[in-house]
């Protein structure tokens, strides 16, 4: 008797063991902008939202990428200026970013980017004397906007590879506020926005820090209400050769990719193509020297070492994970 | 089987490999994945077999039994399924023989039919872990070892109420 | 069977039992949702409770505690529902049949985050 009463105990708990643990959201990824969107929507209309955002980040790929030959950033790039609000809009912020940092990030990189060409794992090394030469095209201050018009200098090449994602971040949001929904969090290729209500209890969003040496591990938690979070690491785009790891986070002073004491670095503020070109520009600069950049734009940040050291700067809620 | 000529004791040995092997078949066959169960659980109808050879001719008799087995899962369904069968086969006999020698009427075969499903088990489990290198497999390991002690018992049952009748059909051969 | 079989199968159990409990143990936040005519409607995140807070669905009180959600009142005739012992296991479910309402308890996800920033 007792086993047949011990057999249905093992079995009810089987039972109870097995169902789904799942958090009340809608998920949905998506492919767009060479990378994965993923929504996530507390509410109703999640498959509708995550349809329009999904279209949405692929419109703004067709302005922004260098490598769409019809885009108005092409267009720049071959013609040396066009006429378009998004590019615009979007090149004050990174040149703004640009004259605080000291040129360590630059959007005008396009030439040195060209050489490296991390996107087609050709895995190359380039010539010192090529690299060179494509830096005397860097130079921000040669970017010219006037309202909607973009000029740029002589065989300048824009790049904005570093902060397309943010930027899409910060259109779904306007998007997401004129939908009117409760609230989201949406991922663009690891550059998250989170907008509104998490659940009816007031409860912040948590995102989680990836960690450097493990793809599927994080390595803390950011909470907050609302705001943008980008990460820059040296660990996203990388190839090794003679031991040493070429990654795609490139100084614009040098050509080379930054020599940093930093693994990576997620920045949190209240924009996103901000939050994305200020963790470029503080990956480069150190964590020393990221403190004065961070300060003006009110933006706080988690910086990681490369001796595993985690440290966080300004006004941020961040949680180791255990 | 002492008592048996050789010419016997190989006329046996077919029969018991016969069966081992055909309630291997039918098992396979019979039964098909329920979705409560876990990829890999086994009713392990021919343990029957191997239990009864341990019985009577103790662990060689036994080994050979896992061993044809073994080499029938290989010629028939792969290394995979060989090494499966071999791991949880060759632990499962080893504690078979080893409770068989120590044990005087402390256990039927219902205790050591748990046991060796347990035991099999066991050598799967770790031998999954070492081909995936996936230490998470463990967590199959509370609903096998439940499905142990359930097909444990009916086997055991079985046996419990076979082996007088075939020990006294081995008497009077 | 002999004794000695009762005593395998018994402890062979047992030590079932304890590989279970793992999953019961408390694995971060808590959520209650509650459905009625199948859409849900209210999502109390039970951890965070700081006080015991209550909610009224289509003619059930329903109270949200840190430890689990329960019905306190109902305007039904059978009170099944009030009558179920709190729910405070993940999946643990009831419902108030006549007034369509449904009351879940979820436990989340291993992972304790919403989104990763890569």
């Amino acid at each position: 008797m007792a086993v047949i009463a011990a057999a249905a105990i093992i079995v009810s708990v089987i039972i109870v063991d097995k169902r789904k643990e799942e958090y009340p959201s809608d998920t949905k990824n998506s492919v767009a902008m060479g990378t994965i969107v993923t929504v996530k929507v507390y509410g109703e209309k999640a498959a509708a939202h995550t349809d329009s955002i999904s279209k949405m980040v692929s419109s703004i790929e067709n302005v922004i990428s260098r490598k769409i030959e019809s885009s108005p950033v092409s267009i720049l790039n071959k013609a040396g200026k066009a006429d378009n609000e998004m590019v615009a809009a979007l090149l004050g912020t990174c040149l703004s970013v640009s004259k605080d940092c000291g040129g360590v990030f630059d959007v005008s990189i396009g030439a040195v980017s060209s050489l490296w060409d991390f996107d087609s794992e050709k895995n190359v090394v380039p010539e010192d004397k090529d690299i060179k030469a494509a830096l005397k095209t860097v130079d921000y201050t040669k970017i010219n906007v006037d309202g909607s018009s973009v000029s740029v200098g002589k065989n300048q090449q824009i790049d904005l590879g570093a902060v397309g994602k943010g930027y899409a971040c910060d259109v779904i949001k306007a998007y997401l506020k004129e939908a009117g929904a409760d609230g989201a969090v949406v991922s663009v290729g690891g550059s998250i926005v989170a907008y509104g209500k998490r659940n009816d209890n007031g409860d912040k969003w948590r995102i989680a820090v990836r960690d450097p040496d493990n793809e599927s591990g994080y390595i803390g938690t950011i909470r907050l209400h609302e705001g943008f979070v980008s990460t820059s690491g040296d660990y996203e785009k990388y190839f090794e050769k003679d031991g040493k790891r070429y990654h795609h986070i490139l100084n614009a002073k040098t050509g080379y990719p930054a020599e940093s004491d930093l693994r990576s670095v997620t920045v949190v503020c209240d924009s996103g193509a901000l939050s994305d070109a200020l963790s470029t520009a503080c990956f480069i600069l150190g964590e020393d020297k990221s403190q004065t950049l961070l300060q003006k734009y009110g933006a706080s940040a988690v910086f990681i070492d490369k001796d595993g050291n985690i440290t966080t700067f300004g006004d941020i809620e961040f949680e180791k994970a255990k | 089987m002492k008592n048996m000529t050789k010419a016997q004791k190989t006329a046996l040995y077919g029969i018991l490999s016969a069966l081992a092997l055909l309630l291997s078949v039918l098992e396979n066959y019979l039964i098909p994945d329920i979705p409560f169960l876990p990829p890999g659980a086994k009713i392990g109808l021919s343990n029957i077999i191997t239990m009864l050879t341990a019985s009577l001719s103790g662990f060689s008799g036994a080994i050979y039994i896992t061993l044809l087995k073994g080499l029938f899962a290989f010629i028939t369904r792969g290394a995979t399924a060989c090494i499966m069968s071999l791991s949880g086969g060759i632990l499962s006999t080893a504690v078979l023989c080893l409770i068989l020698r120590l044990n005087k009427d402390k256990l039927s075969f219902v205790g050591i039919g748990v046991l060796c499903a347990c035991f099999h088990n066991l050598g799967q489990l770790a031998a999954a872990l070492v081909i995936s290198g996936t230490p998470m497999l463990f967590n199959y390991g509370k609903y096998l070892l439940i499905f142990a002690v359930i097909t444990g018992t009916a086997t055991g049952l079985c046996l419990n109420i076979l082996m007088p009748r075939i020990e006294a059909a081995l008497r009077t051969a | 069977m002999k004794k000695g079989d009762y005593y395998v199968i018994v402890s062979v159990l047992a030590l079932c039992v304890l590989l279970f409990i793992p999953s019961f143990l408390p694995s971060g936040e808590k959520t209650a949702e509650v459905y009625v005519d199948g859409e849900r409607v209210k999502t109390v995140c039970l951890t965070s409770l700081k006080t015991e807070e209550r909610f009224e669905a289509a003619g059930c009180e329903i109270l949200f505690e840190k430890d689990g959600a329960s019905f306190i009142k109902s305007d039904c005739p059978d009170q099944l529902c009030v009558k179920c012992k709190k729910l405070k296991m993940n999946g643990d479910s009831m419902a108030c049949v006549p007034n369509r309402v449904v009351v879940t308890v979820r436990a989340e996800k291993e992972n304790n985050y919403d989104i990763v920033a890569y």
